[in-house]
This record gives C-alpha cells, sequence and structure tokens, in this order.
C-alpha cells in the first residue's frame, strides 16, 4: 500500500505531466489549421508584479439572434414551439446546451478607423469542425474555435418588438499567452502598438509565432 | 498499531487507567496487593514509553495542546509556504524561456515529494512531512496551470481528477487529514464537472447543478462502509464529514438560491422539496450518528438540521410575524432541539 500510493502520486505528476505536453506537440504538428495577424494596441505593462505576457482576443457577435432558425436546428436544439407561445420561455431556457465549433473573422477596422485591437466577430456555427472550415476556407482570415451555445428566448420586454431566438457562447477560450522572446521585443519596444502572428492548430489551440512594429526601423 | 491516532488513544486509556487507579476510593473497591500495583505501574510506564518511542504520542495534557499547536502551524505553514512558491513563480516566470518554464513547474512537486518523503522517514510525528507534501500538491497544481497557460491549451476537468488523485495519494502515504479533505473535494469537482461536460454543457459551470454534487456526496460519504480503514481509521470520520458538508451545502445551493434542478417542478415547489428533503436527511444523519457513536457526524447533522430548520420558519414567519416572536420561537425551538438530542443520547 505504501509502494502504491508514492507511485500512484509520481504517476499522477508523470501522465498528466506526459498528457499536457504531448497534446502541445501534435496541436503544433502539420499544417496549421489558421494563421491570423492580430493588432495589439494595449500599452501598458502588465498589473502587478507579473512577469508574463498575455493576449486576450476581444470576440462578439451580432446584436440579436446570430444564428438561424435552421443553424440552431442544425446544431441539434429542437426549435419546435412557436415564439410567442407561453410555453416557449420555459420549453427554451430548459434546452441542454451543444457543444459546438464557431467561425469566427478577424476584424482589424469599423466603420473606416482602424481598430485600436483586432476583435474577433463570431458568425456562424456547426457541429463539426472540418465542415465548418470547409465553408470558410481562408485560414488567414477566419478561425474555427469550440464553444458551447445555450439557448435563449429574448422577450419583447428586452428591448426586442418580437420574440427572438438567440444563442449565448459558452466556454470560448481566448487567452494566448506572449512567451520569450516575443515578450522581450514587446517590453524593449516599450509595449507600442504591434502586429501579433498565430497559428491555431490541430486542436484549435493558438501559438505566437512573430510579432512586428509597424512603422518601428 | 494502525496510526498515530490509534496510539494515541491507547495511551489515553492507560493513562485514564492510571489516574484512576490513583483515586483511593477506587483502590479501596479493587483492593490490589501491593504487587499487583507494581506490575501494573511497570507495565503501563513501559508501554507509554513504547508508544512514544514509535509514535510521539503525548503523555501529559500540555503535550496535547502542543501536538495541536503544532499540526495547526505545519498546515499554516505548508499553506503559507504554497502561496509563497506560486507568487514567487509568478514574479520570475516571464522571465525565462519556455523550456525552463515546463522543466521548473515539472520538477517542483517531485523535489517537494522526495523532501516529503526524506522528512517522513526522519521524523515519526509527519509535522514536516504534511507541510512538505502540502506544498508538493501546490507545486502540481502549479505545475500543470503553467502549462496550460503557457501552451495556450484549453482547460478541462481533466486536472481536477490528476490533483485528486496526487493529494489522496499523499493524504494515505503520510497519514494527513488535511490533504485527504484537499483530495476528496478535487474529486467531487472532478465528478460533477466530468458528469456537466457529458452532459453538453461547459464544463466550468458545474457549480451551477448542485444535484450532481449531491449523488456524488453520498458516494464520498459511503466510501468507509465499503473500505476498512484500517491502517488509517482517522479518515473514515473524514469521509463522512466531507461527504454531509458537500451534501448540505448542494441542498442549500438548491432550497435558498435560484437552482437549476433536473426535477420537473416548478422552481418554488424544488426549493421546498430539497428544504425539506434536508431537514429530513439531517435528521437521519443525528440518529445515525448517536446509533454508530459517530459523533462528528450526529454534530454537523444538527447543525444543518437547525440551519434549515431556522430557514423555513424565516420563509413562512419573517414577512407577517413580529421581530421578538419570530426570535421567540426561534429560542423556544433551540431549547427543544437540546431536549430532544438529551433523550436521544440517554443509553437505550
Amino acid at each position: 500500500m505504501k509502494r502504491t500510493t508514492f507511485a500512484l502520486a509520481l504517476a499522477a505528476v508523470a501522465i498528466s505531466n506526459g498528457f499536457a505536453l504531448l497534446h502541445v506537440w501534435l496541436n503544433r504538428t502539420g499544417t496549421p489549421a489558421a494563421s491570423l495577424t492580430l493588432r495589439d494596441s494595449r500599452a501598458t505593462p502588465p498589473r502587478g508584479q507579473q512577469t508574463d505576457l498575455d493576449f486576450r482576443l476581444p470576440w462578439h457577435v451580432q446584436h440579436g439572434p446570430w444564428l438561424s432558425l435552421d443553424t440552431l436546428r442544425q446544431l441539434g436544439f429542437d426549435c419546435s414551439v412557436g415564439l410567442t407561445d407561453p410555453r416557449a420561455d420555459v420549453f427554451y431556457r430548459r434546452q441542454p446546451p451543444r457543444k459546438v465549433f464557431v467561425a469566427g473573422e478577424l476584424q482589424n477596422e469599423k466603420a473606416g478607423a482602424l481598430l485600436p485591437t483586432s476583435e474577433l466577430m463570431l458568425f456562424d456555427a456547426a457541429l463539426d469542425a472540418d465542415a465548418l472550415r470547409g465553408r470558410y476556407p481562408d485560414a488567414s482570415k477566419t478561425v474555427v474555435l469550440p464553444a458551447v451555445l445555450n439557448l435563449r428566448l429574448v422577450t419583447a420586454h428586452e428591448g426586442e418588438l418580437q420574440p427572438q431566438l438567440t444563442a449565448d457562447v459558452n466556454g470560448l477560450s481566448t487567452q494566448i499567452h506572449i512567451p520569450k522572446p516575443f515578450s522581450d521585443q514587446i517590453r524593449a519596444n516599450h509595449f507600442a502598438p504591434h502586429l501579433l502572428h498565430l497559428n491555431f492548430g490541430r486542436f484549435h489551440e493558438p501559438w505566437v509565432t512573430g510579432v512586428d512594429f509597424p512603422g518601428h526601423p | 498499531m494502525a496510526d498515530r491516532e490509534e496510539a494515541q488513544a491507547q495511551a489515553n486509556r492507560i493513562r485514564n487507567l492510571q489516574a484512576a487507579l490513583s483515586n483511593t476510593e477506587v483502590a479501596s473497591v479493587l483492593d490490589l496487593s501491593s504487587e499487583q500495583r507494581e506490575r501494573f505501574a511497570h507495565w503501563a510506564a513501559g508501554h507509554l514509553a513504547e508508544l512514544e518511542r514509535d509514535f510521539d504520542v503525548d503523555l501529559t495534557p500540555g503535550q496535547g495542546s502542543m501536538s495541536w499547536g503544532l499540526r495547526i502551524a505545519s498546515a499554516l505553514g505548508g499553506v503559507a509556504l504554497s502561496a509563497s512558491l506560486v507568487l514567487l513563480f509568478h514574479r520570475y516566470w516571464g522571465d525565462f524561456d519556455t523550456w525552463l518554464q515546463v522543466l521548473f513547474v515539472l520538477a517542483a512537486p517531485l523535489a517537494f515529494l522526495a523532501a516529503a518523503e526524506y522528512a517522513a522517514k526522519r521524523e515519526h510525528t509527519r509535522y514536516f512531512a504534511g507541510l512538505l507534501s502540502l506544498i508538493a500538491l501546490a507545486a502540481f497544481i502549479l505545475d500543470l496551470s503553467v502549462l496550460g497557460q503557457a501552451f495556450n491549451i484549453t482547460p478541462t476537468e481533466r486536472s481536477l481528477l490528476a490533483w485528486g488523485i496526487f493529494a489522496l495519494a499523499l493524504a494515505y502515504r503520510y497519514g494527513q487529514r488535511l490533504l485527504l479533505i484537499i483530495g476528496l473535494l478535487f474529486l467531487i469537482s472532478y465528478g460533477c464537472a466530468a458528469v456537466t461536460a457529458t452532459l453538453g454543457f461547459h464544463w466550468l459551470d458545474f457549480g451551477t447543478r448542485p444535484e450532481h454534487a449531491l449523488v456524488i456526496a453520498i458516494l464520498v460519504w459511503g466510501v468507509p462502509l465499503r473500505l476498512a480503514h484500517q491502517r488509517h481509521p482517522s479518515f473514515e470520520p473524514v469521509y463522512r464529514a466531507v461527504g454531509i458538508i458537500v451534501f448540505f451545502v448542494a441542498v442549500t445551493a438548491l432550497s435558498e438560491g435560484s437552482p437549476v434542478s433536473y426535477l420537473p417542478l416548478v422552481p418554488e415547489t424544488v426549493r421546498v422539496f430539497y428544504e425539506v428533503l434536508g431537514i429530513v436527511v439531517a435528521a437521519g444523519a443525528i440518529w445515525l450518528g448517536i446509533r454508530r457513536q459517530w459523533s462528528g457526524q450526529a454534530n454537523l447533522g444538527a447543525l444543518f438540521f437547525c440551519t434549515l430548520l431556522i430557514s423555513r420558519f424565516y420563509h413562512w414567519w419573517w414577512d407577517w410575524m413580529p421581530a421578538w416572536l419570530f426570535f421567540a420561537i426561534i429560542g423556544g425551538f433551540g431549547v427543544g432541539v437540546v431536549i430532544a438530542l438529551k433523550r436521544l443520547r440517554r443509553p437505550a
């Protein structure tokens, strides 16, 4: 028993680290699923005493229902109850969420002006990542990410004229760590606005491949 | 002898017997000869010395108080040093290359595990082994967290499983109840998160579905019924206490908050159902605790019984009843509980 517990403790460390590193290696080998260039205008160093740098990619969906009823049905949601039906609120609130893949387009500009920091606009979803990538093959503009969707009925008292069915996005992982030597370059340039080059691997997890400072020699 | 707790209990029994025999009234009733008294004194001194040597048991009330102080200091020291390790790493890790970060976080839990093993071999009381194993767990938590952050790995519930197994392995190896509590809480969280993820929800939403915790807490409570802890008898009350606390925290969340329930009932009925269930189960826990002499379970049951019943009284009466009358009823209820528990405590 005594030896077993010690071996178990060692195995917990070895197996979990082994799996994590294998996962990273598998994610980063082969052709990247997407390669994006983001604008980051964060001009302040990290807060507190932390020395690591990371970047949180802002994302949004368009106001109101961003997925059609047909898409929601294809994702497995039951949309059979009319939106004005008195049972609709409880019916749609009780629907279990769906693990899906969402497609996001990188936006660097808004209404003719440059955005200080790139944003991701989510615009489509599917159960199969490859099918979604097939619909939007431009891997330099569109990224496919895993997410969880919850169905929600937007009722008239929430400012809408008619009840609408929308999907709330959960579990989207958009925190990106900036390792050395790129973090050193950002620090050396006093956190000046920069471009971050990212690759997304087979598990849709990103990593930084370069950093540029436009306008700097 | 299984562990220090059992050795301490045996030492306490011998000391009680010594004290009883030194009482003139008891001595006159037993009427032992001087040879018998001497033989007992010789045996007791030898056995206590043996227990002290092998298990470092406390032989005086002063030593007992000191042991509690040592245990608390060891736990607090472990927590503080763990926090220090995490903060130290976060203070400097941005200065290291990724491969160095990985090497450090991978080596840290193994180094503290080796240090705990060394300390356990050097001392019987395991205060330093307990402290170092707590830091080893903190280092392992830091390890997987840093790997996740450094490589942008999508967080999963499986980390909770790894931490739970590691904490439980250390708890059993060094006889540490604090690590057992932490390990069980990790495994309960993992169970809840895994079920939540399997049902299609995001695993981090496991806190919003307390019914999963309710079922897993019953399983944890039942572990000592299936698995006898001969080497660590003091672990059995820990399983029961963790099971009861998690069960009643889940019941409280279901009866007081706005929970998402699997019951096909309207939210108000769900709340009342779980409040009544909680009161009934708490009463059952008190009864079983007294019957089986599980004092921890009886006390926790009494605590949650009173809390849930007072909460129900509040929902029923607070809005329309004068405050003085409400508190008078609560006071009367407290007196009633004391009378009922005294009757239950009476030997059959």
